[in-house]
């Protein structure tokens, strides 16, 4: 059995008035590949938002490596090794495709920098992002910007991998270059969360699977044990696959 | 003869050429399902024909109307109905009185009489009644009295087509209009665009990824491919066509079925 790379024990939070989170347990495998599902506004993205430090855990803790992450900054917990890919995707429209690669490759000080092999496997899978790299990234459009995000959380090696709804707004090529790429990332060791909304792309990436309602995780299990059990599927998600 | 056209539609962005002489007919009363790669010009399409953006060159009309001086408020009053993300929505009001104002908009006088305050409350009563109306059409009704924002996204989504049946457009214009839905939201939306495909009293466009979803709904396939419109047909002959299957579906040339 794997060794969880990322726990959340007990996790609370509170975004003004509001009490979003209800005592959230999250285990992330080390190299597997978890979905996080659920209703809309059952605590998906928020969860995710509290792990990167951007709402604060009001009670429990985060750990990643065994390491208490909870009172961290964001900067320190992204310093970690960690990409986030959040759901706005935080494209810097002003700067062009390849500025906004450029700051995510930490090790690259020129695009000349950026490992050509990786860069390549990028273009592979995201053609705009090659068609594009000297545009203002603002011209893009919305499924193109959703590609140069996760191109730019994927720019260099990272321990773990964090997106928000990764095959929002894409064409159906695109989505599956996405799943060969992130199963190629698996394979390299990468661990990977992912909150998805497209059952399909769920059902043929996930190893094992958390689902929230109200601000909790009410159910964990594997992928394809959720795959194969309709009944538990109407009960969690409201809908058989 | 066809209720909206499009001809010639060019827009250019600097060197970029984003929506490359489109020139397209539809017929009232069907649904026309736009698929494409991202970046191909689907979003621009829409964003020329409702006027967001203005054309380089080309025009759009509207049931013998030549609409292409005119403003994006101009065209919605004509007939051309755009989903937005609760962008043209009223975050801080109540369901039913973002419909109830929708309905208003489109009859003049209504609220004109003066001080006559028998005239004014009856209007009001007759606003309030269609517009309670058309919540039940399209299964809100039961949240006439929520406030927009504390909405759930699927009956955000709703609401964005009863506004455009309250402001009686003509063509009703979606631009993914699942995409971020969760699996148990999704049948409800669905069932509503596939219930006013067929009442067929509305022109639908739709752009749409899904592939099972544009299988079902549409009565004809356009393609666009950087910028210009390159297959225009049956549904299942355009979903079979090499340059779809490969371009847009991604499905290797030697795995492709038989059309």
């Amino acid at each position: 059995m794997n060794a969880a790379l990322l726990t959340l024990a007990g996790v609370h939070t509170r975004i003004g008035a509001y009490h979003i989170l209800h005592g959230v347990d999250l285990v992330v495998p080390r190299g597997q590949l978890t979905m996080l599902l659920g209703r809309n506004g059952a605590g998906k993205t928020t969860t995710l938002r509290t792990i990167m430090g951007l709402w604060r855990a009001t009670a429990g803790t985060v750990t990643f490596a065994q390491r208490d992450i909870t009172a961290l900054g964001t900067p320190q917990i992204a310093g970690l090794n960690i990409a986030y890919v959040p759901e706005t995707m935080g494209i810097f429209a002003d700067l062009t495709v390849k500025e906004n690669m450029l700051l995510a490759a930490r090790a690259a000080r020129h695009a000349d920098d950026i490992d050509d092999t990786r860069l390549k496997w990028i273009f592979r899978m995201f053609p705009a992002v090659e068609k594009f790299w000297s545009y203002p990234a603002g011209k893009l459009s919305g499924g193109q910007k959703q590609m140069l995000a996760v191109a730019r959380a994927i720019v260099e090696p990272r321990e773990l991998l964090i997106i928000d709804e990764p095959s929002k707004g894409l064409a159906p090529a695109i989505i599956n270059n996405m799943i060969d790429a992130f199963s190629e990332l698996k394979a390299s060791g990468v661990t990977i969360l992912l909150v998805e909304q497209n059952i399909n792309f769920a059902r043929r990436l996930g190893d094992t699977v958390a689902v929230m309602d109200n601000g909790k995780v009410v159910h964990n299990g594997s992928m394809q044990a959720l795959a194969e059990d309709h009944a538990l599927q109407r009960d969690l998600l409201g809908l058989a696959l | 003869m066809a209720l909206l056209t499009t001809t010639g539609l060019t827009i250019r962005f600097g060197g970029h050429v984003a929506v490359n002489n489109v020139s397209c007919s539809f017929q009232p009363g069907t649904l026309t399902a736009i698929v494409g790669p991202n970046g191909a010009g689907k979003t621009t399409y829409f964003n020329l024909i409702s006027g967001q953006f203005k054309a380089t060159s080309g025009t759009v009309t509207l049931d013998g109307q030549d609409l292409s001086d005119l403003p994006a408020s101009a065209r919605t009053r004509a007939g051309l109905g755009r989903a937005f993300q609760l962008t043209n929505l009223f975050p801080g009001l109540s369901v039913l009185e973002n419909v109830r104002l929708a309905v208003q908009a489109t009859r003049r006088g209504a609220h004109h009489h003066g001080l006559n305050l028998w005239s004014i409350w009856s209007d009001h009563r007759a606003l309030a009644d269609r517009a309670h109306e058309i919540l039940v059409s399209v299964a809100l009704e039961r949240q006439a009295g929520s406030i927009v924002t504390s909405l759930p996204h699927g009956d955000q989504r709703k609401l964005e087509v009863a506004m455009l049946m309250a402001l009686e457009s003509k063509v009703f214009m979606f631009d993914e209009p699942t995409a971020g839905m969760s699996a148990d939201e999704m049948p409800a939306v669905l069932n509503l665009i596939r219930q006013l495909r067929q009442d067929r009293t509305r022109t639908i466009l739709l752009v749409e990824h899904k592939m099972d979803v544009v299988r079902e709904l549409a009565d004809r396939i356009i393609v666009l491919h950087n910028g210009a419109l390159v297959a225009d047909g049956d549904p299942a002959a355009v979903i079979a066509s090499p340059l779809v299957q490969e371009a847009y579906l991604g499905v290797p040339r030697g795995e492709q079925a038989a059309a």
